[in-house]
């Protein structure tokens, strides 16, 4: 299953993936949760602590380009996911596609 | 299994990572505003027709409330597959720095979300996701790890 949570900013889409995704991987499933959000919260929503989410490296530029059509890999989530996530209570992987900033990176 | 918490913003909507998804979950609130933001975010998801599209009721007070999702959803032909109460444990949780289900596992609203998760692997027709056609590295990436088991 692939799920897209879409909802109006504030609506509560990100308190309910998260619960969701950890109530899924409860019942056995391997949840890869993906936040889409430039300014990432799904994090907190998974139980994961704030300090643990600004250990988790930013996807640098050449892993991830912002087209008209949102954010885009130049990856698999296979390849990011060894390097670029974490694990969230419950077995949850997340993956934050939150982008380096572009200062410095040319 | 995969979940994407998909970007706030309708314009990055129609041709970003949901087209990707097999499942789009709707949320709205059960106000006017919200819920016409929701009946265009239908019409989108329509157009990108993934298997399965469900509205989900958030902050739901009372059955009125419920009614008028539920209203929606039957002008739009689709199903409700979920409604969340109103919690105030959710506050008291966001305040506390905690993920509501570590805050209060017994929250109404994390009963809720756990009718929701139940219908949703009950009405699950490919749970092994590998049907989407797709496109780019994302739903690639997702089809290989989101396998179960």
């Amino acid at each position: 299953m692939k799920l897209a949570v879409v909802g109006k900013g504030g609506v509560g889409k990100t308190s309910i993936s998260g619960t969701l995704a950890r109530l899924l991987a409860r019942r056995g499933h391997r949840v890869l949760a993906v936040d889409g959000d430039p300014n990432p919260t799904l994090a907190l929503s998974l139980g994961v602590s704030p300090a643990r989410m600004e250990s988790m490296p930013a996807l640098s530029s050449e892993l991830v380009e912002r087209t008209d059509e949102g954010y885009r890999l130049t990856r698999t989530l296979e390849e990011l996911c060894a390097s670029h996530s974490l694990q969230a209570p419950d077995g949850v992987t997340l993956l934050a596609m939150r982008p380096a900033q572009q200062a410095g990176t040319g | 299994m995969c979940i994407l918490d998909v970007e706030a913003s309708l314009e990055h909507f129609s041709q970003s990572k949901a087209l990707h998804a097999d499942t789009m979950l709707v949320v709205v609130e059960p106000y006017f505003r919200s819920l016409e933001t929701g009946r265009r975010m239908v019409g989108l998801g329509k157009q990108l027709a993934p298997e399965r599209l469900v509205l989900v009721a958030n902050k739901v007070r009372d059955e009125r409330e419920l009614k008028a999702v539920e209203q929606l959803a039957a002008s739009e032909g689709i199903a409700v597959a979920g409604a969340v109460p109103y919690d105030e444990r959710l506050l008291d949780a966001e305040r506390a720095d905690s993920a509501l289900l570590d805050f209060d596992p017994h929250a109404p609203a994390v009963t809720a979300i756990e009718e929701l998760a139940r219908e949703l692997l009950a009405t699950d027709g490919d749970s092994d996701g590998g049907v989407m056609p797709g496109r780019g590295a994302l739903v690639r990436g997702a089809a290989e790890l989101g396998r179960d088991g």
